[in-house]
């Protein structure tokens, strides 16, 4: 338990763990610098605490903990900053594009769910993990998971269009 | 829709730059611990139960990139440790200073190693305020200190509670000196320090 095996049970952790969470922190915030800085943010959080948690914790599920809040800090002292959906299609079940630049208008309509939906289809959805983990992650109910999992899944089917529901 | 769907995840993160991640630890290691000053200077402390609904009871040491030989497993002895940590101490990483040490025994210490680590602590100079938990009064402890999470406390079983010696040392600074001298003795599991107000 010496501070110098600890550091480097630490750092083994960040180079592991980085890639994914910068990802999972722009899919998030669709900006890759801030997603860089979210991703700082939680680790060095982390390492703050990191004598209590490091053999205690699932760290995969706390990493998610930890980013999602600092994600949800900032968007909380950002406020109304981000102006989305202006150019969603007004017709819903309409396809709003189609081929390779279909992705763009993923990360548009994931951008249009309420923040901890938009968690929600992340750490499902891409992250794979459990409804049980998600609901440990985001200190909810499994319930609460299935059902606003299933709703922005409706939405997103929605501006996205059947077409894209389908394939 | 899902199987496409994460297809459509991989493919908005195509435009994924290269980032330098070379010296990302030492940076968030420095970020960190100005981030532990801050929360000591607060008094924040460990514990709470939000962190103990996380507190997923044994996971998550192999990861990918960690080293190929991990060190003898203590997590039942790191876990109950900090599961029963006074929450006014500051138990993590970082400092070498300790104010109060936790001897974690192993459960199948002898008899005749527990006796002569006794004689060795309380002739030992360095140590305070000397005493023995067995791992009933350990778990006792646990109960009390998280009766506000039940489920914590349903998630740890009575017997992964070590036994200890509980000491403090007459010098703080003097701690990496008594965990080098403790550390291998024979019938000692962990040596742990902590920075109690």
């Amino acid at each position: 338990m010496r501070r110098a095996s600890r550091d480097e049970e630490f750092t083994a952790f960040v180079v592991a763990a980085t890639p994914r969470l910068r990802r999972t922190a722009y899919l998030m915030c669709r900006d890759w610098h801030l997603a860089q800085d979210l991703t700082q943010l939680t680790l060095a959080r982390m390492y703050a605490s990191w004598g209590r948690i490091w053999r205690t914790v699932d760290l995969q599920a706390y990493s998610r903990r930890v980013l999602m809040n600092a994600v949800f800090d900032q968007r909380k002292r950002r406020s109304s900053a981000e102006v989305v959906s202006a150019d969603l299609p007004d017709r819903p079940g309409q396809p709003a594009e189609t081929g390779p630049e279909v992705h763009v208008t993923l990360m548009r309509a994931l951008a249009t769910l309420p923040v901890r939906d938009r968690a929600i289809v992340v750490l499902r959805h891409w992250e794979d993990h459990s409804v049980e983990t998600v609901a440990e992650i985001l200190d909810v109910s499994v319930s609460v998971v299935k059902m606003r999992s299933m709703r922005a899944l409706a939405r997103l089917r929605e501006l996205l269009g059947e077409d894209f529901a389908r394939q | 829709m899902t199987e496409h769907l994460k297809e459509l995840f991989d493919q908005a993160l195509d435009d994924e730059p290269a980032f330098a991640d070379g010296d990302v630890a030492a940076r968030v290691m420095a970020q960190g611990r100005s981030i532990r000053r801050r929360r000591r200077r607060r008094g924040v402390v460990v514990g709470g139960s939000a962190a103990a609904a996380l507190v997923a009871v044994v996971v998550g040491l192999n990861l990918g990139a960690a080293p190929a030989d991990p060190p003898p497993v203590a997590v039942p002895a790191a876990l109950a440790l900090i599961a029963q940590a006074e929450p006014r101490c500051a138990w993590q990483a970082g400092s070498d200073d300790a104010t109060d040490v936790f001897v974690v025994l192993w459960e199948d210490v002898s008899d005749g190693q527990q006796d002569a680590l006794r004689d060795a602590l309380r002739a030992d100079p360095l140590v305070r305020d000397l005493r023995f938990e067995s791992r009933g009064q350990a778990y006792e402890r646990f109960k009390n200190l998280w009766s506000d999470s039940p489920e914590f406390v349903a998630s740890v079983d009575e017997s992964s509670l070590p036994s200890s010696f509980r000491l403090k040392l007459v010098r703080p600074s003097q701690f990496s000196e008594f965990a080098a001298v403790y550390a291998g003795r024979p019938g000692v599991q962990d040596v742990i320090g902590g920075v109690c107000p």
